[in-house]
């Protein structure tokens, strides 16, 4: 994963839209709708966005060509619809949605191409939850009873935005740019969180083998 | 058994079992309330249930995100020229418009204006139209008319009329009825009218109007119930000038 994500800004100082930036937006969306330019004007939602909705797909996994063709499928998707946008809903909010939909609209096209070629599923790669998230007592299974305690009390004993953090970083896999956004503090305050989190249960579990852990 | 799972895995599987079960069985949050999230417009109890929903599902994470790169990509729109690739895909996508575009959602404000004074404009003639119809009911110089009050006098009216012109007859029955019918006869060979529902007015006067040729004719009045004959009346209409 990626630390940069373009476009972003890190957490603690939040994307603050300017007024010029959404203002503009604004009077595109309305010369749309009232088709005085509407070329012109979807122009400049195109460029605004293009990126940040290419993106939505790269972060799914999907191969670079894909995400290209599910974008502008989103900003067909975009154009048609945008005449029933009303205005007193979020933009950015309908866009995630159009975006959302084009992409579980391709999710089952290609499961259905799937099961017509009999194909081994990789779902469980797609979807890290179900391969890492082991039920208790599935682990009881895979660790001895007692180790698999001292681990959980280790864990719980974090504090919770130390413990949230090491969750973002090691189980959702995302950049410290990215926890940042997420937990709305500023990069060197998730390195430290981070750096401390692995201290502690270095020192909690000193019998696991967490030396090469990395965070 | 299966072999132990390494370490630094385990500590993960603790690690989402963990989140998971401090976020409870909350619904995910809609995209409004990670906006809102994002923002710092949540309430503290409520910023802290999407802090757990975010560690417990990979999947609210990642919306997050999507979520903070299109606020942070409208924030900017328009600020700068957009690159080589985005300008290319733009190439291809208006290739892939539909030529035809559809109608605006809105009528522009001009479209709507004209519509507005159109409406104007036909309630104002409606309404003057209607004025005129009742205009059109009152004598007017131009017609000609012919009281035919008197059904007991001798002589017979004789009125100069141009050929095709209207005339106007104008009655006062003795007799109060409800409602008259009055049955004309033209010259020979010109045939019979009927003329229905007529009204006497304010002035106890009926009025009802006729073109026809020059000649004699004959007007008879009927009315009340039982319907009987109330009056007969005879006029000549000779071409005017002769």
């Amino acid at each position: 994963m990626t630390d940069q994500v373009a476009g972003l800004s890190a957490a603690g100082d939040p994307p603050e839209p300017s007024e010029a930036g959404t203002g503009a937006l604004e009077r595109a969306i309305l010369r749309f709708q009232d088709g005085s330019d509407r070329q012109g004007s979807f122009r400049l939602i195109y460029e605004t966005y293009f990126r940040a909705i290419e993106r939505f797909f790269a972060r799914k996994g999907l191969p670079p060509e894909d995400c290209l063709d599910l974008t502008q499928e989103t900003f067909l998707g975009i154009y048609k619809g945008l005449d029933g946008y009303e205005h007193r809903q979020r933009f950015t909010g309908w866009l995630y949605r159009v975006a959302t939909t084009t992409y579980l609209k391709r999710r089952r096209t290609a499961t259905a191409a799937k099961r017509a070629v009999v194909e081994v599923s990789r779902d469980g790669m797609e979807n890290p939850e179900q391969t890492l998230a082991v039920p208790g007592r599935q682990l009881a299974g895979l660790l001895d009873e007692e180790r698999w305690r001292a681990l959980r009390a280790a864990v719980a004993e974090l504090p919770d935005q130390m413990r949230e953090c090491l969750t973002l970083r090691l189980y959702h896999q995302l950049s410290y740019q990215e926890i940042a956004i997420a937990k709305k503090i500023s990069i060197e305050t998730v390195k430290a969180h981070l750096f401390r989190a692995r201290k502690k249960l270095q020192e909690s579990l000193a019998g696991f083998a967490l030396d090469n852990l990395e965070v | 058994m299966p072999p132990p799972l390494p370490d630094p895995e385990a500590l993960i599987a603790a690690l989402a079992e963990q989140a998971r079960s401090a976020a409870g069985e909350a619904p995910d949050p809609e995209p409004e309330e990670l906006l809102d999230y994002l923002a710092g417009r949540l309430a503290p109890k409520d910023a802290e249930r999407v802090g757990r929903q975010l560690a417990a599902s990979p999947e609210t994470a990642r919306a997050l995100l999507d979520l903070a790169e299109l606020e942070a990509a409208g924030a900017a729109a328009g600020e700068g020229p957009a690159d080589l690739a985005v300008r290319a895909g733009w190439r291809d996508f208006e290739s892939r418009l539909p030529t035809a575009a559809p109608l605006p959602r809105r009528p522009p404000v001009w479209l709507s204006t004209l519509a507005a004074s159109l409406l104007v404009t036909t309630l104002g003639l409606g309404s003057w139209a209607w004025r005129l119809q009742g205009e059109l009911h009152r004598p007017i110089a131009n017609v000609r008319s012919l009281e035919l009050t008197d059904s007991r006098s001798a002589s017979e009216p004789v009125i100069s009329l141009p050929s095709g012109a209207p005339l106007r007859l104008v009655l006062a029955p003795v007799e109060r009825c409800p409602g008259y019918t009055a049955e004309i006869a033209g010259p020979q060979g010109s045939g019979r009218w009927t003329v229905p529902g007529l009204k006497r007015d304010a002035r106890g006067l009926l009025a009802l109007e006729i073109r026809g040729g020059p000649g004699a004719y004959k007007l008879a009045l009927l009315g009340c119930e039982p319907r009987r004959a109330l009056e007969e009346h005879r006029f000549r209409i000779k071409p005017d000038g002769g």
